[in-house]
């Protein structure tokens, strides 16, 4: 579904991705893991269309897709829910959901999603004329990942879901991401919660000082000497 | 019980205040939306100014129909400008682009006032005004002009406008979106160029039509523009950046003090005034009126 090959990117003029590649087959979950300031988020952002990518290719169910603008990317089908729960505080939960229906063809399946989203948070629903700057933490990351819902993706990127966010909510938001799949979204996760997306993912990649270290499924990659060192901590 | 002039010095401070606040909306819509400072945002106001002028004097109709031709015509100026100017700025990014924006405004702030000045020295002419009257209207034993309050109903009536567009139509919560989130809104798909091309074109026809309204009131100088857009600044800041609520705030806040300073200090106090008042704000409240982020 989505396949990036020989990535390069550089931001502010450092070089951040080397010859990146990774796959996210249709219907399962990935995870990208690896340490701060790895890339991951720079990954993302680039698949998106929001940096600009020096060489390498992004491809979307057969389409290159490379520095595209990102209204076209979303069009396409991808949603990409950014890290820091970027959501737009001074308006309502409904605004903020209603903005995720950008193209004009998730517009039309406007009412469908927003009843999709509040059964998949029904507290969303509860605080739907609340400012969205007033949610908790784990509303308000529920809030993103539902407004990235409302484009009617095929493909999902949810950037660092867990940050800092208590572990009850944490399984929580993993529990939604499984149904969300479940429903048919692809999802391509960025972690640091290593054990958590090693749980939920069915494949993983190790993304370290922008480059792919380690790639598998998740059953493997749980035996993994660097993963168990580096990561769990075993 | 209070003189009865004062329900003139109020009614004179409120309305240079709503004028203020027209001026400073649109230079905060601006602002929030692609992060920069139209320093010609005042000369597009002196520009409006002129074209009254013009539509009343040569064409005989009144201001509030030359209205009807300067909000369309200053769109079109405003999203001109945008296109050829502030959009090439964009592919640098938004940090440099703020920057540079700087002295490209500056400079269209430099050609407007130039070429006026060239202008009206050619017509021999050195002040805008206009001589519109209509009778007073006699409310509780003060008569009061009827001008000031056609153009206080106007103004409250345009804000209303706007603010609806703002926070209902969804290209208004495009533009909160782009003010609140740039990063979360450009990722949602939201087409950050022309939502900047419509927000310039809208901030520009405020500020003429804000013209509109003080030539009405007082006859201006081609070299107004710049006091204006500092006053502008200072009521955005006043009243904290990116909020609507808070440049309304701000401007009538200035505008009723300016109006007092007026009466018991002397216009030259003005700019003092001003500087106390913003001092005042933000050493008690360092984010402005209604300030909210950092």
């Amino acid at each position: 579904m989505l396949r990036v090959s020989n990535l390069n990117v550089a931001y502010d003029g450092i070089r951040v991705l080397w010859d990146v590649s990774l796959e996210v087959e249709d219907g399962r979950i990935v995870a990208l893991l690896g340490p701060n300031g790895a890339g991951k988020t720079t990954l993302l952002k680039s698949i998106m269309g929001l940096l600009q990518i020096m060489s390498g290719r992004v491809e979307f169910e057969g389409k290159i897709i490379s520095n595209l603008h990102p209204s076209r990317i979303t069009e396409m089908g991808i949603s990409y829910v950014p890290e820091g729960r970027g959501v737009f505080p001074y308006m309502t939960v409904r605004e903020n959901l209603e903005l995720g229906a950008m193209s004009k063809r998730s517009r039309k399946l406007m009412q469908g999603n927003l009843r999709t989203c509040y059964e998949l948070f029904p507290i969303l629903k509860e605080r739907e004329k609340q400012l969205a700057g007033t949610l908790s933490g784990g509303e308000m990351q529920m809030l993103a990942i539902a407004r990235g819902l409302m484009a009617s993706p095929r493909l999902l990127m949810v950037d660092e879901a867990s940050l800092g966010l208590a572990p009850v909510i944490v399984i929580k938001l993993f529990d939604a991401l499984k149904k969300i799949n479940a429903r048919g979204v692809t999802i391509l996760l960025v972690e640091q919660n290593v054990l958590q997306a090693l749980d939920v993912a069915h494949k993983a990649y190790v993304l370290e000082s922008g480059k792919i270290v380690l790639e598998g499924d998740t059953a493997s990659l749980k035996g993994h000497e660097h993963i168990k060192k580096a990561y769990l901590g075993l | 019980m209070l003189p009865l002039y004062h329900v003139d010095i109020v009614i004179n401070g409120v309305l240079m205040g709503a004028i203020y606040a027209l001026i400073a909306v649109g230079l905060n819509l601006i602002y929030g939306v692609s992060r920069i400072l139209n320093l010609a945002h005042g000369d597009l106001l002196m520009l409006g100014c002129v074209v009254t002028y013009l539509v009343y004097n040569i064409l005989g109709q009144t201001p509030l129909m030359a209205l009807l031709v300067i909000a369309p015509l200053f769109f079109l100026i405003g999203g001109l400008v945008n296109i050829s100017l502030i959009r090439p700025l964009m592919k640098f990014g938004l940090e440099r682009a703020a920057v540079t924006s700087v002295i490209v405004t500056l400079g269209v702030s430099f050609i407007i006032v130039d070429l006026v000045l060239f202008g009206s020295a050619r017509a021999g002419i050195s002040t805008f005004g206009v001589s519109y009257m209509l009778p007073s209207v006699k409310i509780f034993d003060i008569y009061l002009s009827s001008v000031r309050l056609l153009s206080l109903l106007s103004i409250l009536f345009i804000t209303i406008i706007l603010r609806l567009f703002i926070t209902r139509t969804f290209l208004g919560k495009k533009i909160r979106a782009l003010s609140q989130n740039r990063e979360a809104a450009l990722a949602l798909g939201v087409d950050d160029s022309k939502v900047s091309l419509i927000t310039f074109g809208l901030g520009s026809a405020l500020a003429a039509i804000a013209g509109v309204f003080i030539i009405m009131l007082t006859a201006i100088q081609a070299t107004i523009g710049m006091t204006l857009t500092f006053k502008a600044l200072v009521i955005i800041i006043l009243g904290g950046m990116g909020s609507f609520f808070g440049a309304v705030a701000g401007g009538l806040l200035l505008g009723l003090a300016e109006s007092y300073t007026m009466l018991y200090l002397g216009g030259m106090w003005i700019p003092v005034i001003d500087v106390i008042i913003l001092f005042i704000v933000l050493m008690s409240r360092p984010r402005g009126l209604f300030g909210k982020e950092a």
